[in-house]
């Protein structure tokens, strides 16, 4: 840590000045001392003890959690992955629309369908100075599959499916081989960070937990647990993908992240002109965000489904027809306009419209009080049903906006709240009939959510890891199965249409909604945007002069 | 004498401890809420398998009382075991790491409250019912009934947002790459001489601070104010008046000592108040204490790590009590330890 410049010492005037405001502030003083406060402004920086160089180009980014260790490959947090992504860089990479680009790797192919041959960036330095080579990108895919004794295994290593080993070819290349075709390796590379071995390797997995180095835009220059993450401009950086324009050194001195919790703090901190950008900004305050004089509203569409669970192996839901029903029940509009402003859209499916393989031609989710009354007639239930809606806490108010909306039908929910563990621990176990629940697929691939949530549940195998209805249908199984492994991305596409298709008939999900993603960002921000995938790439951003 | 009263003290807080630690337990483990659903999150493709290794790794599989023997017999020797929340790391480390913050925080939420409370009901005393009297009896009762996470929420307003007198959250400029000795942040800007550091981090702790002593000062200058009025009418004052003295010597020597007696334990038991009601405030200014941790902790069901802080909380509460015991026994010598 630099100290630029000598401490000063404080004169006996100043200290009684200071101490004045103090008591001023605190509620004691009143007229001629509030004067006196009226001089004491926001902190000044250039004095003493600080990196002034460093926080006046920075920009500060709060966070809505707080993150546990900054090594890439030992954790499953969105928010940890935002931030040592922008110490760390892969490679592959995505830009803002979601499109997959070489990052340190420069090019692919695909050798017998289990053969990855990259050739990687030649002339990319680690912020240690070492230079970046297939020996780096080996340790880490390594470390990751857990090819390497005395290191704990990684929660990352389901994300590199069947990734068998890494071989490397010379300086410049690797090849990456899988247990059978995985026609998804590009795209499930863009969620592994590539790590220094030589420096690993110096340092020990704890110490490079709290101070890693990569490759990447910025490097680390302090991390104080549960208060900021603070990192400056790496100016031997390679220039990132020039397939993300603009290519070349970050523009800002540095980025410093701070997690806070509390949304009301957050947005608080961005009014106060404390942080200038901030994740998460609940939608009822999205209005609110946009109308500030000095920052504004920055939206994109999340990758995360809301969807209404119907158990397909307990009563009453067994009987298909009831599904039916429940599904010709719900009114998706007042729900999306009334309880998420707006902010979401209704979706037909589990997949969002961005993502790989999505069936255009399902209808739009609508209410039909009549037919959803008659199927119940047929169901042989025709003074209605009685079921319990299970959900977490956060979503009480949707969930009590679906009983509201399906009482009309006669479908009569009492809305049971859980603590989050809770409910996942009983839905694993498939032991609820309804229940409001999410998944999340930043991958934007349908193999990161539909075998999970639709494949029969294989304990041994983890298959239908998350299937919390005891929908087992062989056909679905069979063409998840083959989709996984097939090479052609047109084959693959349509084996996932015909699954949206079976899921659609059968019914194990209702009233799917994905919402925005919604940031606040200050006006001095430039270049910034809100991206699907919840990343926080601080690359080509840059603040306003004068700001 | 002295010696021996403080060490049968001591040991006397072996059972509280206990105690403390077994109700914490059960609570925790009657709270619903599971570490390993917490921890796996959306893990993707996990096994039943894998889970139970995880449970059988921290133990989670045990009956709940073999967990708790091995718990304090673990505790007895200073380990609290891996932290769920905290990729399994000591809970030691984890609440060493943010002691310093609450630290400071409580100590300056103490000085702060003892720096108004006292003069506030000496001057509120000497003219009861007064003006003086009756403006602090207001500050009090607000003091009081005004609860933590509402003034926080308005102090935030008003000082950070409207005037942006005061910093919002945090404990330090984030321009500053603090001294680190001792943790606390002014403490350590002092030794090193930094006076802009001092600053901005007494200025970060001010409006967390104010929102923390608020409910102490309030009620430590119900307190002197009325023990004050009650000495201001004895005899011996009358005779130190009497006398000749200067009513400054009268009231801030011969009544004032006397009159800090009975605040003493009112102090303790406030400054405990302090550091558990430390969990709202840090909460609402998100400032990395303890108090935060374990609120954190409760909701990611942590049981190790909430065990730790809440008995940090105890041990200091015992502590508090010890001491305001011996302070008393100091201050009135008709007092013996016994």
């Amino acid at each position: 840590m630099r100290d630029d410049t000598s401490p000063g010492r404080m004169s006996r005037r100043e200290f009684l000045v200071q101490s004045a405001r103090l008591l001023a502030i605190t509620g004691v003083g009143s007229g001629s001392l509030s004067a006196l406060v009226a001089g004491c402004g926001r902190s000044r920086p250039g004095q003493s003890g600080l990196r002034s160089d460093l926080v006046r180009g920075s920009l500060s980014v709060a966070l809505d959690a707080d993150v546990q260790t900054l090594d890439p490959a030992m954790h499953r947090s969105r928010t940890v992955e935002a931030v040592v992504r922008n110490i760390c860089d892969g490679l592959v990479t995505r830009d803002a629309d979601m499109h997959y680009l070489p990052q340190l790797a420069e090019s692919w192919e695909v050798q017998a369908d289990t053969r990855w041959v990259f050739k990687l960036r030649e002339g990319v330095t680690f912020q240690d100075g070492a230079p970046f080579t297939a020996d780096d990108v080996k340790f880490t895919i390594d470390r990751i599959i857990g090819g390497i004794p005395g290191l704990p295994p990684s929660p990352r290593k389901d994300l590199l499916g069947p990734v068998a080993a890494a071989e490397v070819i010379d300086t410049h290349r690797i090849a990456i081989t899988t247990e059978g075709p995985y026609p998804i390796l590009h795209k499930k590379l863009v969620f592994q960070e590539i790590c220094p071995k030589a420096y690993f390797e110096k340092v020990g997995p704890d110490e490079f937990a709290k101070r890693p180095i990569g490759a990447g835009p910025f490097r680390l220059v302090a991390w104080v647990p549960g208060e900021r993450i603070v990192m400056e401009r790496f100016d031997e950086y390679y220039g990132g993908s020039p397939d993300v324009p603009p290519a070349g050194a970050p523009r800002l001195a540095g980025v410093i992240f701070r997690p806070l919790e509390e949304a009301a703090t957050r947005l608080v901190s961005l009014e106060a002109q404390e942080v200038d950008v901030t994740v998460n900004v609940p939608p009822d305050q999205a209005d609110r965000v946009d109308s500030l004089p000095s920052a504004h509203l920055s939206v994109a569409q999340g990758t995360r489904t809301h969807f209404v669970g119907l158990s397909c192996a307990r009563k009453p839901f067994s009987d298909r027809r009831l599904r039916e029903a429940a599904r010709w029940a719900i009114d998706p509009k007042p729900i999306v306009e009334q309880f998420l402003l707006g902010r979401a859209q209704p979706l037909p499916g589990v997949l969002v419209p961005m993502a790989f393989g999505h069936d255009t031609s399902l209808p739009a989710p609508q209410q039909d009080i009549a037919r959803a009354k008659s199927l119940l007639r047929q169901a042989g239930c025709p003074g209605g049903l009685d079921v319990t809606l299970d959900c977490e806490a956060s979503d009480k108010r949707i969930a009590e906006a679906i009983a509201g909306v399906m009482s009309a039908a006669g479908i009569r929910a009492d809305v049971r709240v859980w603590k989050k563990d809770n409910l996942l621990n009983q839905l694993r176990r498939q032991e609820r009939d309804m229940f409001l629940t999410s998944w999340g697929n930043s991958s934007l691939d349908p193999s990161g959510i539909l075998p999970v949530l639709f494949h029969t549940k294989e304990e041994k195998t983890g298959e239908g890891y998350a299937n919390y209805f005891g929908y087992s249908n062989p056909r679905v199984d069979r063409l998840l199965r083959e989709a996984d492994r097939a090479m052609d991305s047109e084959d693959r596409a349509r084996k996932y249409v015909e699954v949206q298709r079976h899921l659609h008939e059968d019914i194990p999900t209702c009233f799917h909604f994905a919402q925005q993603e919604l940031y606040g960002v200050a006006d001095r921000v430039e270049n910034f945007a809100a991206r699907p995938d919840g990343m926080l790439p601080m690359h080509d951003v840059s603040l306003a002069a004068g700001g | 004498m002295w010696g021996r009263f403080v060490a049968r003290r001591l040991i006397q807080l072996l059972p509280v401890l206990v105690g403390v630690s077994f109700i914490v337990f059960l609570t925790m483990h009657l709270t619903p809420g599971d570490p390993i659903e917490h921890m796996l999150g959306q893990a993707g493709r996990v096994t039943q398998q894998q889970i139970e290794e995880l449970r059988a790794h921290y133990r989670l599989d045990r009956p709940l009382f073999v967990q708790y023997a091995l718990f304090l017999s673990n505790a007895a020797v200073g380990d609290f075991g891996p932290s769920y929340s905290h990729q399994g790391r000591p809970v030691g480390q984890v609440v060493a790491e943010r002691f310093p913050a609450t630290l400071e925080l409580t100590l300056f939420a103490f000085f702060l409250a003892l720096v108004f409370a006292i003069p506030a009901g000496v001057f509120a005393a000497l003219r009861p019912h007064g003006p003086v009297d009756r403006g602090a009896t207001v500050a009090a009762l607000l003091g009081i009934s005004m609860p933590g996470f509402w003034l926080g929420i308005m102090l935030m307003i008003v000082f950070g947002l409207r005037l942006h007198w005061l910093p919002i959250s945090g404990r330090i400029d984030l321009a500053l790459v603090p001294h680190y000795v001792t943790g606390l942040h002014t403490l350590d800007a002092v030794l090193a001489g930094d006076s802009h550091a001092f600053w901005s981090a007494l200025k970060h702790l001010a409006l967390p601070g104010v929102a923390m002593a608020a409910p102490m000062a309030a009620m430590v200058m119900r307190m002197v104010r009325s023990s004050m009025i009650g000495v201001l009418s004895q005899d011996y004052v009358q005779f130190a008046r009497a006398k000749g003295l200067p009513e400054s010597i009268v009231v801030g020597k011969h009544a004032l000592r006397n009159a800090l007696i009975p605040t003493v334990n009112i102090v303790a038991l406030q400054t405990g108040l302090l550091l558990s009601g430390n969990m709202i405030i840090e909460t609402v200014f998100q400032y990395p204490g303890l108090g935060k941790l374990a609120v954190d902790g409760i909701g990611a069901a942590d049981y190790p790590l909430v065990q730790a802080v809440v008995l940090i909380y105890a041990v200091s509460y015992v502590l508090l009590n010890l001491g305001a015991d011996l302070l008393h026994a100091a201050l009135d010598p008709r007092l013996r330890l016994a």
